[in-house]
């Protein structure tokens, strides 16, 4: 263990921070980055997160290099980036298919960076075996890629792009080809190697529950563009525009009436925990928010009635729709336990429910 | 091949081997036409022939082996490996970079431009030749560019001698070398090159260090095609080497044709049949093709 604290020291220091600057990337007439401004801090670990088509991964190949932007600048620790090829960039690099080369062996994959650099032969050795420790697969140095498991080969190309200690390091949808589990393990290992190695990481993903259990901040991409940049926490609680609130986690939106100096839902005052935007004209509520009624709640709560329509039991958690009048329903996720089915009504039976002032979200748009 | 993971109860096993076995045979019906065919049309010929090279005057005899060894024939065999090498490494050489370029741009430019490289096949081998001739002969449109241009002062001789026939061997066997250089070099993922320059190699080294050895499959290939298609080439050798340059399928020509000693042409097609095995067996023992592709 004291090697790792020694490798931790020795890496933090060399960790850089990025700066994206007004970075546009147009193809014909298509803007598949629109003007991305970000600042991403030494040894953080920033996810980009977006449905397929966003852009995120067209972000990263312009940090990796691989594609040029038509404006905008890349800095790394204060070094102007945007226009250096990628082999001298020195980032490392998880491909979405691992790109491992089918014809070395795992050792002479992890070697790989380490030779073009010149490294001595019993460095190498050292070096590749220390990576391998690090993902756990030390016994299989010797092994041939087409004789590894989707897993393993996850590992391996992970190993692969921090031998050579890079200054950030970069992964495209790394998980996206294994199973549920796998993929659960995965992200508490990779996010425990980050630690560790105190590397600045930038991991693209379309799984917001993977973007969330791993990353500092989080980085929604919608279009080409920023949508919000955020901690996983305040990102779903505090979502900045319907899209993000629609994105991330369950949520359902009902428009909301202004009225002067506030805003009603089905003509009850609304009250909400924060600053609202201007333009809003949506109230989000997340199932899991909302609560049964109980006395006292008016103060600090809005309150709904309705009739509870179904119920699926999911196991650990079952989901309530409950139709609340004017055709709009809500969704209530709570957990099986006793208490919370000893206070459901059989189907068609009424409801009353609470969610608390600063559980209101109220975002742009809707009919009012 | 029978993989079974969990193992069934008896009963299904025998039940699923017999169903595999009886299309394995209906299979086997479907392909027996063409193993016919193949039986018929090689494998008693060959057999033939190879009976007729060990008889002579009625005898069994050894003796049109034998002549093979004589310094004449020995000469004959030199040269066709000769050229035959030559024609493959330039060929080699020539069709790499074509089929990288036309692995490398988008599929549909890259189909018109193996339409061009295609478009040869689709002319008689003998018009080709003969193009070939009017060419580079002495008063030919080559050498009077090159004159014109001031790069030579007389005519070179480029037909009826050892380059004529190069020339003419390397323009028809060049697209059987890219064809499969093609469809290996088009099969390496891209994103292994992205990996390579990603981990700090400059093109180059990713060129040498990934991109070339995953491609060898597609270099073995062509380069055994293209070798053996050389040692038994006949037309083109026969008009542009002017009777100067003399291959193996001359001499069987001359053999079988002009002195109807069908034991001696025999003996020189079982030599270089023999000759051509042996390089497939020897190729086949030094290169692990299977562990170029990664895979088992």
């Amino acid at each position: 263990m004291t090697r790792d604290a020694e490798t931790h020291t020795e890496r933090t220091a060399q960790a850089a921070p990025i700066a994206i600057e007004n970075i546009t990337k147009t193809y014909d007439d298509f803007h598949a980055l629109d003007d991305v401004s970000l600042e991403i801090g030494a040894g953080e670990f920033l996810t980009l997160l977006g449905p397929s088509g966003s852009g995120k991964t067209t972000l990263l190949m312009v940090l990796a290099g691989f594609t040029r932007p038509t404006r905008g600048r890349i800095l790394v620790a204060g070094e102007e980036m945007t226009g250096v090829p990628p082999h001298k960039r020195d980032f490392g690099m998880v491909f979405q298919n691992y790109a491992l080369f089918p014809h070395m062996s795992v050792f002479d994959n992890i070697a790989y960076p380490l030779k073009l650099r010149r490294h001595p032969k019993a460095e190498i050795k050292r070096e590749v075996g220390r990576a391998l420790e690090l993902v756990h697969l030390s016994h299989l140095a010797s092994r041939r890629i087409s004789a590894l498991s989707g897993g393993q080969k996850q590992r391996i190309a992970l190993a692969r792009a921090i031998v050579f200690e890079p200054r950030v390091l970069l992964m495209d949808e790394p998980l996206s080809a294994l199973d549920k589990n796998l993929r659960e393990q995965m992200q508490i290992e990779i996010r425990a190697l980050h630690d560790t190695l105190g590397i600045t990481t930038i991991y693209v993903t379309h799984d917001q529950r993977e973007a969330l259990t791993m990353s500092d901040r989080i980085v929604v991409i919608d279009g080409g563009r920023v949508s919000q940049v955020d901690t996983p926490r305040a990102l779903y609680d505090r979502p900045a525009n319907a899209f993000v609130a629609g994105f991330i986690g369950e949520s359902t939106l009902l428009p909301v009436a202004r009225t002067n100096g506030g805003y009603t839902f089905q003509g009850r005052p609304l009250k909400t925990g924060r600053a609202v935007r201007p333009d809003a004209g949506q109230l989000v509520v997340r199932p899991e928010k909302l609560v049964f009624r109980d006395p006292g709640q008016e103060e600090d709560h809005n309150l709904f009635e309705g009739t509870l329509q179904s119920i699926v039991y999911q196991g650990d958690t079952l989901l309530a729709r409950i139709e609340i009048g004017q055709g709009r329903t809500l969704l209530m996720r709570k957990t099986t336990h006793r208490d919370v089915l000893a206070r459901l009504p059989e189907p068609g039976g009424e409801v009353a429910l609470a969610l608390h002032a600063d559980d209101t979200i109220l975002v742009e748009g809707g009919t009012a | 091949m029978i993989a079974i993971d969990e193992a069934p109860s008896d009963g299904r096993r025998a039940a699923t081997l017999s169903a595999e076995t009886r299309e394995q045979w209906s299979m086997f019906g479907l392909a027996l036409p063409a193993l016919l065919i193949v039986g018929f049309l090689v494998f008693l010929p060959v057999g033939w022939l190879f009976g007729l090279s060990l008889v002579a005057d009625g005898q069994p005899s050894l003796v049109h082996y034998r002549r093979l060894l004589e310094p004449a024939y020995l000469s004959i065999f030199t040269q066709t490996f000769q050229i035959s090498f030559q024609v493959t490494a330039m060929a080699l050489l020539l069709g790499y970079p074509l089929a990288y370029l036309l692995s490398q741009i988008p599929r549909k430019v890259a189909g018109l431009l193996m339409i061009c490289v295609m478009l040869p096949f689709w002319t008689s081998i003998l018009v080709r030749t003969y193009a070939w001739m009017v060419l580079l002969q002495r008063r030919g449109i080559i050498n009077g560019w090159l004159i014109d241009l001031g790069l030579i002062d007389r005519p070179l001789s480029l037909v009826n001698n050892y380059t004529g026939t190069v020339i003419g061997m390397l323009h028809v066997m060049l697209p059987f070398m890219i064809l499969p250089l093609y469809s290996a070099l088009v099969k390496v993922d891209t994103s292994l090159m992205r990996a390579a320059s990603n981990l700090g190699a400059t093109p180059m080294r990713a060129f040498f260090t990934v991109f070339l050895p995953l491609s060898m499959p597609g270099v073995i290939a062509g380069t055994l095609l293209v070798f053996v298609l050389c040692l038994g080439f006949y037309v083109t050798p026969a008009l542009l080497g002017g009777g100067r340059v003399i291959m193996v399928s001359m001499k069987i020509q001359q053999n079988a044709a002009m002195y109807f000693d069908w034991g001696a042409a025999s003996a020189l097609g079982v030599v270089l049949l023999a000759a051509t095995a042996l390089l497939f067996w020897v190729i086949s023992r030094v290169t692990r093709i299977e562990r170029l592709f990664g895979g088992s």
